[in-house]
């Protein structure tokens, strides 16, 4: 029954501001829809959800027409099926957490002791059948927005539409929901589209991203080509980090067979996501001394201009992107296939638990 | 946010500002303590006993009590429309909403009675086509204290929907629930507090009604006389009976507040 997401979504906005943008979401797919605030993420989601009718293009989902001023065409969203997970969750105040799930079955005409007790298997699925009975008020930012996601997945829509769902959220419940929809977005085979303003929930939750910037797209790609091709200078300052997963311990983080990384913070331990970013790293032709740092020898793979600023991509032993100016680019004639010096601050090092 | 007033530091007032305090507190204070001392306290039971207070009273409730659900059945649903349905002339709708706040109700009775009395644009034909009258009957006060108690519920309401995060009806809708569910088991459950709210208001403006009431009703014990127009007339015959149902009314009124003082303003 899931069929893919394809839209043209065009907006005005009273002369000031409009939004024109293209993207298709595969069934089983999560793309996430990335800018920053002001790119018109909200009226995308209230395009597609049909709280906001488009002025032109279209929106369609699988077989059906949702959406098309040129034809006549608007499904109200209430017809529409599309389960939405809200910014900071939205939950029904009044409502039990086990009621707010319940709420969409019993809307389509199913008895409330069935809807109950649907609602309820998808709380356990989420791992928050324990607290069924709670009011969103007592509910923690993480459990609220499991019951979010039950709620938008009970009603087996054709599209999970996930607006921010972890931006008001604190740093350390952020990384446990994300790891929660990490989990069960797999629970729902139709098209995924995650909007959101952090590139790091992106990167990690996205098969693709598409970029949006002033109500236009920008870039489409997937998380690694974007990282490691930013086409805009904007898009480069948005994704272009150097991301590495590994295991922290006594401030180094192992990765793979490439050599330790020193970390400034030796307290953190286990799985963590390490971000470096690229005009953090610093490229020398003879071996650098000073305080303790990471330093290696590597070779350049890629020499890539970027408006003011020259992008380097390096080879092994970490696939690292480094930004330089200009002025310091032509200073070390970096040609592809030289050997080169590698060398970034501790500080300069951030590693989260993953 | 009102929690946070228990940390407040308290002021030492200037003194001006303290001698002003006082005096328009004894302006609210002054008339209370008149009623309490000039009160016949061992005849109240039999002057309240009495069968035209009780008529009154009775009328009184009936009335007051009506006005106020026909304030909520009319009113929520303008207040909707006002909060949230684009209109030409909104503004103007607003005006004539609120319009009976501002009016002398003596002048809002004889509006009435040109509409629905005996020659009333509408009075007359239903008159001659089923001699049902509104003045001088229950359904007069009725509908001259929902005159005048309405726009209080719909102000209230209408400021507790431009309130609510519209993101819980958009939630809802996006759910599969249809308008009327949404408004049924959302919106109305939200705006709680400013139904209880709008209703209070408007019960106790009803129930202090008395100019548009004593034009557009009459005033004839039993019928048509609510607990005012009783005051205002045994003012002149029974200063005792007029003493003891005033301390009745005030009492009333105290007891509502008090109850429901935690709904609709923060304590404190």
């Amino acid at each position: 029954m899931s069929g893919r997401l394809d839209v043209r979504l065009v907006v005005e906005h009273d002369d000031k501001f409009r939004l024109d943008a293209s993207l298709v979401v595969e069934p089983g797919e999560t793309v996430a829809l990335l800018g920053p605030n002001g790119a018109g993420k909200s009226t995308v989601v209230a395009a597609i959800a049909g709280i906001r009718p488009l002025d032109g293009g279209m929106v369609r989902l699988g077989e059906r027409t949702l959406d098309d001023p040129a034809h006549g065409i608007f499904v109200p969203p209430e017809e529409r099926g599309i389960g939405v997970v809200f910014q900071d969750g939205v939950l029904f105040p009044h409502l039990s957490a086990l009621d707010n799930v319940a709420f969409g079955l019993q809307s389509s005409g199913v008895s409330k002791a069935v809807a109950r007790g649907e609602a309820l298997e998808w709380l356990n699925r989420v791992d928050v059948g324990a607290i069924a009975g709670s009011r969103p008020p007592e509910l923690s930012g993480g459990q609220a927005q499991r019951v979010a996601l039950a709620r938008a997945l009970v009603t087996e829509p054709g599209l999970l539409l996930l607006d921010e769902p972890l931006s008001a959220l604190d740093a350390a419940t952020r990384i446990q929901v994300r790891r929660v929809l990490d989990r069960h977005l797999q629970l729902f085979a139709g098209p995924r589209l995650l909007i959101t303003h952090d590139p790091t929930e992106a990167l990690l939750l996205a098969d693709r991203i598409v970029v949006l910037e002033s109500g236009s797209v920008v870039q489409i790609g997937s998380p690694d080509e974007i990282r490691r091709h930013p086409q805009t200078s904007y898009v480069a300052d948005l994704v272009g980090v150097n991301l590495m997963r590994g295991t922290a311990q006594s401030g180094f983080v192992d990765i793979g067979p490439s050599p330790p990384i020193r970390l400034a913070d030796t307290d953190i331990a286990g799985e963590v996501l390490v971000t470096i970013h690229p005009r953090a790293i610093a490229l020398y032709a003879e071996p650098p001394g000073g305080s303790p740092r990471n330093a290696w020898e590597t070779t350049i793979a890629l020499v890539e201009p970027l408006g003011d600023r020259t992008r380097v991509q390096l080879g092994a032993p970490h696939a690292l992107t480094v930004e330089l100016t200009d002025v310091a680019a032509r200073e070390l004639h970096l040609e592809p296939g030289e050997t080169i010096w590698v060398s970034i601050k501790a500080t300069e090092v951030t590693a989260q638990p993953a | 946010m009102s929690r946070t007033t228990s940390r407040r530091i308290s002021a030492r007032p200037p003194a001006l500002v303290l001698a002003l305090a006082l005096v328009g507190l004894s302006l609210v204070v002054l008339p209370l303590v008149g009623l309490v001392t000039q009160t016949p306290w061992r005849d109240l039971g039999s002057l309240l006993t009495s069968p035209p207070v009780m008529d009154a009273l009775r009328l009184s409730l009936v009335a007051s009590g009506a006005a106020a659900l026909l304030s909520l059945l009319f009113g929520v649903p303008l207040a909707w429309m006002l909060a949230r349905v684009d209109f030409r002339g909104k503004a103007l709708v607003r005006g004539l909403v609120i319009l009976p706040m501002v009016v002398p109700p003596v002048v809002g009775g004889a509006a009435l009675l040109f509409a629905f009395g005996r020659r009333g644009i509408i009075g007359e034909p239903l008159y001659d086509a089923t001699g049902f009258l509104f003045p001088f009957s229950m359904w007069g006060v009725i509908l001259a204290t929902t005159y005048i108690a309405m726009p209080f519920m719909v102000l209230t309401v209408e400021g507790g929907l431009r309130n609510l995060d519209q993101r819980y009806e958009s939630a809802a809708t996006t759910l599969g629930a249809k308008r009327w569910t949404v408004f049924r088991r959302i919106t109305l459950p939200l705006i709680g507090p400013s139904l209880i709210a709008g209703l209070v208001l408007a019960w106790a403006r009803a129930l202090g009604e008395f100019g548009a009431t004593i034009t557009f009703a009459g005033n004839l014990q039993g019928r048509t006389q609510t607990m005012p127009l009783a005051v205002f007339l045994a003012l002149e015959q029974d200063r005792g009976a007029a003493v003891a149902m005033s301390l009745l009314l005030v009492v009333v009124s105290l007891v509502v507040l008090v109850a429901l003082r935690h709904r609709w303003w923060p304590v404190r």
